[in-house]
């Protein structure tokens, strides 16, 4: 039964946080992760993407505003994917307090060592079952002059389906791999005792010899073992270490004899933000400094959507087209935009896969095994490799690298 | 405060207090003069003096502003879940909901008026700053609270109980424990009802690419013949095909759009009973309460007690009144909070 003094208290608290809220009072002393990364944008505006912008935008600003001509009734904002809010994630670090589940037993294949840096550490016959990889599409990037954007028409620009980080050359120099969940917070639990911080962390450890094999950007974990991490603290150690492309592991569960694969990016849930950003640069207007601030942190908001969402279509695809090959039950879920606070807070293109599934009692023996999770790491890989081609330059250089990671990815 | 059209029934003091639920979808408010009203979460401008003259209405809200959504500038201010901070035209839409609600409930410009306000868990989150400044022009003192847990507080669920909230741009997840929940007690995703629309119509335009729909006969469809798990016979929709209305069948489109949001909420919920203090996780179990339109697709409640009883004995159940729980629920936050506290935040 309920007692009174603890709706009083539950009444107080709700006064305390309003009082807060409008300025009277003290913040309640809980933990706001959600508040927390807010400020943390807040204190940087411009995110790394959004500063190189800056420079790289600059000039071509310079040259651009001179056509813009202010229209009646001023600038209609659009939505940056920023403002819309941070909430927790899907599988989100939440911090359980109750550890792992009773009557659990660890399982062998959990306690095996993977080789933090040495890929060779794989069992070879492990490396002969991977699905062949295809050949690295070496695309060329089409160059600023290979669209027939009139400048100032930033409608043309968005319409084009050239990402902005393509038209100005970013590159990715770190990767930021963050196994979902550990510690006390386990994730979901497969039937058989399958914990989903134990896989996301192999995963991830197989994921990064890989991508370190290619030598063309540090790869970092935001955890290296079974420790309880706060999504804050997995979005400042991205921040803090410049990730260029960021990418959480988990897995799904739902009671199923289908195995469901899907990625989420940063992100509102339909193209408006785009669609309301050409709308805004494309107003004939004389914009003033603020204003052209705002337009400037838009345009950081819109690539790392852009680049987000192109990340996660290559990394679906990608997984769930090598997938079904070994997994018949496998089924697309497809790619969603989502605002997560672990990919709300980051500066960088971030996704989160969740890239199987505790369904029925096969899928989840396969997660239990080695080369189950050598290959969903290799086709991983796969997908972000084969972002980075078509997408994005590597380590700060188009083309030449770019043709030397297709060499590397060759001779696998 | 916003013109009164009428005033159907007068409070016997003079203050009013309000429960008001800001949803994506629809908007309610309960009122301590015992009336209560909801209205689509849609507030439309004239597009010009022509479109003013001819709708007759400076503005336009619910089924009527999206009825003529040619002529208005049209808003759905919680469209994701939050008021879009910063924008200045959501804000006020905002606005003229809540002067609009409080109109339907006769609210009169010399009461004052106390509300609380449910919002989405994420909008609470991100902006509380944006909600008070969009709705404290026509209340003296507000407080906001997050939706799932003024609908938990209706029902007097304020312990050792879950509360999802299933709305159109968000489904929002609230544990309660006997205190006031702090943000580590809920969680918001985004995959709801405006996500299942999107689903639907994909699959029926991959299905029907000759037959002309849009989003909202999506939606339309969905509120009449959502359903997961089975379904006896066939849904069976009117669309025009080349301008001529054929009967098709959605069955399997409907099922499969609705179940796409399931794992999503399963895996979350079984998060959410993790945290519990394991002695008390079985009472967790049997205290899963579905709200909001979402908890009106057929078979839902069933669907996930199913699969959460694998792991136990569970019992998930819907609120009484869907449309209303959270508004009904705030209203109670409203007259039980103490005098002296609605006197702290009196505006200044």
């Amino acid at each position: 039964m309920f007692k009174q003094s603890d709706k009083r208290e539950i009444l107080k608290g709700i006064y305390e946080e309003n009082l807060w809220v409008a300025g009277k009072g003290e913040a309640r002393k809980v933990d706001k992760p959600s508040a927390r990364s807010l400020e943390k944008r807040k204190l940087h505006p411009l995110s790394l993407i959004s500063a190189a912008s800056v420079v790289l935008l600059g000039g071509i600003f310079m040259y651009w505003l001179g056509s813009f001509n202010k229209a009646p009734g001023g600038v209609t904002s659009g939505v940056a994917p920023s403002q819309i809010s941070g909430g927790a994630p899907l599988t989100g670090t939440a911090q359980v307090s109750t550890g792992k589940v009773p009557g659990l037993a660890p399982l062998d294949s959990q306690k095996s060592v993977v080789s933090e840096t040495d890929p060779k550490s794989f069992p070879k016959t492990l490396q002969k079952k991977l699905p062949d990889v295809d050949n690295l599409e070496d695309l060329a990037i089409p160059g600023l002059d290979d669209i027939d954007v009139d400048p100032g028409n930033y409608e043309a620009l968005a319409e084009s389906g050239m990402p902005i980080a393509e038209l100005f050359g970013l590159g990715v120099n770190t990767i930021v791999i963050d196994p979902g969940h550990g510690g006390k917070d386990p994730g979901a639990v497969g039937n058989l005792g399958v914990f989903e911080k134990d896989v996301a962390l192999e995963i991830a450890k197989r994921l990064r010899s890989r991508l370190r094999k290619h030598e063309h950007f540090e790869v970092l974990m935001t955890r290296e073992g079974d420790d309880t991490i706060s999504l804050n603290d997995r979005v400042e150690y991205a921040n803090a270490n410049q990730a260029d492309l960021f990418i959480s592991i988990h897995v799904n569960y739902f009671p199923s004899e289908h195995s469901f694969i899907e990625t989420y990016y940063f992100g509102p849930t339909d193209d408006t933000t785009v669609a309301s950003l050409a709308k805004l640069e494309n107003a004939d207007s004389h914009y003033e400094y603020g204003e052209f601030k705002d337009i400037i942190q838009k345009i950081g908001d819109t690539l790392k959507f852009q680049e987000s969402r192109q990340l996660a279509h290559s990394v679906q695809s990608n997984l769930y087209g090598r997938m079904k090959k070994i997994n018949k039950q496998a089924r697309d879920h497809g790619i969603k935009s989502a605002p997560f606070v672990v990919l709300l807070g980051l500066d960088a293109p971030s996704i989160l896969s969740e890239v199987s599934c505790f369904c029925n009692p096969a899928e989840e023996q396969r997660l239990k095994t080695a080369e189950y999770r050598e290959n969903i790491a290799a086709f991983l890989e796969k997908g972000i490799v084969s972002y980075l081609n078509k997408n994005t330059s590597v380590g700060g250089k188009r083309n030449g690298e770019k043709e030397e990671l297709a060499k590397a990815q060759q001779q696998q | 405060m916003a013109k009164k059209k009428s005033s159907p029934k007068r409070s016997s003091s003079n203050k009013m207090r309000v429960g008001i639920d800001l949803g994506t979808s629809r908007s309610a408010i309960s009122a301590s003069n015992g009336a209560r009203e909801w209205v689509a979460s849609y507030v439309g401008w004239p597009k010009d003096f022509i479109s003013e003259k001819v709708l007759g209405k400076p503005v336009l809200f619910g089924k009527e502003a999206l009825d003529n959504r040619l002529s208005v500038e049209l808003v759905r201010p919680l469209e994701h879940g939050v008021i879009k901070e910063g924008i200045s035209r959501d804000e006020e839409a905002v606005q003229e909901l809540v002067g609009h609600l409080l109109e339907l409930v006769g609210a009169l410009e010399s009461q004052e008026i106390y509300a609380v306000v449910g919002v989405p868990a994420e909008s609470l989150r991100a902006n509380k700053l944006a909600i008070k400044r969009a709705v404290q022009d026509y209340v003296d003192s507000l407080m906001v609270v997050s939706e799932p847990f003024a609908a938990a507080y209706g029902r007097g669920l304020l312990n050792n109980a879950i509360v999802i909230d299933i709305g159109a741009g968000t489904t929002d997840f609230c544990i309660m424990h006997g205190a006031m929940p702090t943000d580590e007690d809920q969680r918001t995703i985004v995959t709801a009802g405006d996500y299942i629309d999107q689903q639907l119509y994909h699959m029926l335009k991959d299905k029907y690419p000759e037959s002309d729909f849009n989003i909202n006969m999506v939606r339309n469809f969905k509120e009449a013949h959502s359903y997961v798990g089975t379904v006896k016979g066939k849904i069976e929709v009117e669309i025009p095909v080349a301008g001529r209305i054929m009967l098709h069948d959605i069955t399997e489109e409907m099922g499969r759009a609705c179940e796409s949001v399931l794992p999503a909420i399963i895996e979350n919920t079984m998060e959410l009973i993790a945290k519990f203090d394991p002695e008390y996780q079985e009472i967790v179990r049997e205290n899963i309460v579905l709200a909001g339109g979402g908890s009106q697709i057929r078979g839902l409640a069933k669907y996930i007690e199913n699969v959460l009883s694998e792991d136990g004995p569970t019992k998930v159940s819907v609120v009484d009144d869907p449309v209303y729980a959270s508004a009904d629920g705030a209203l109670a936050l409203a007259q039980d909070m103490p005098e002296e506290y609605w006197e702290d935040l009196l505006k200044e």
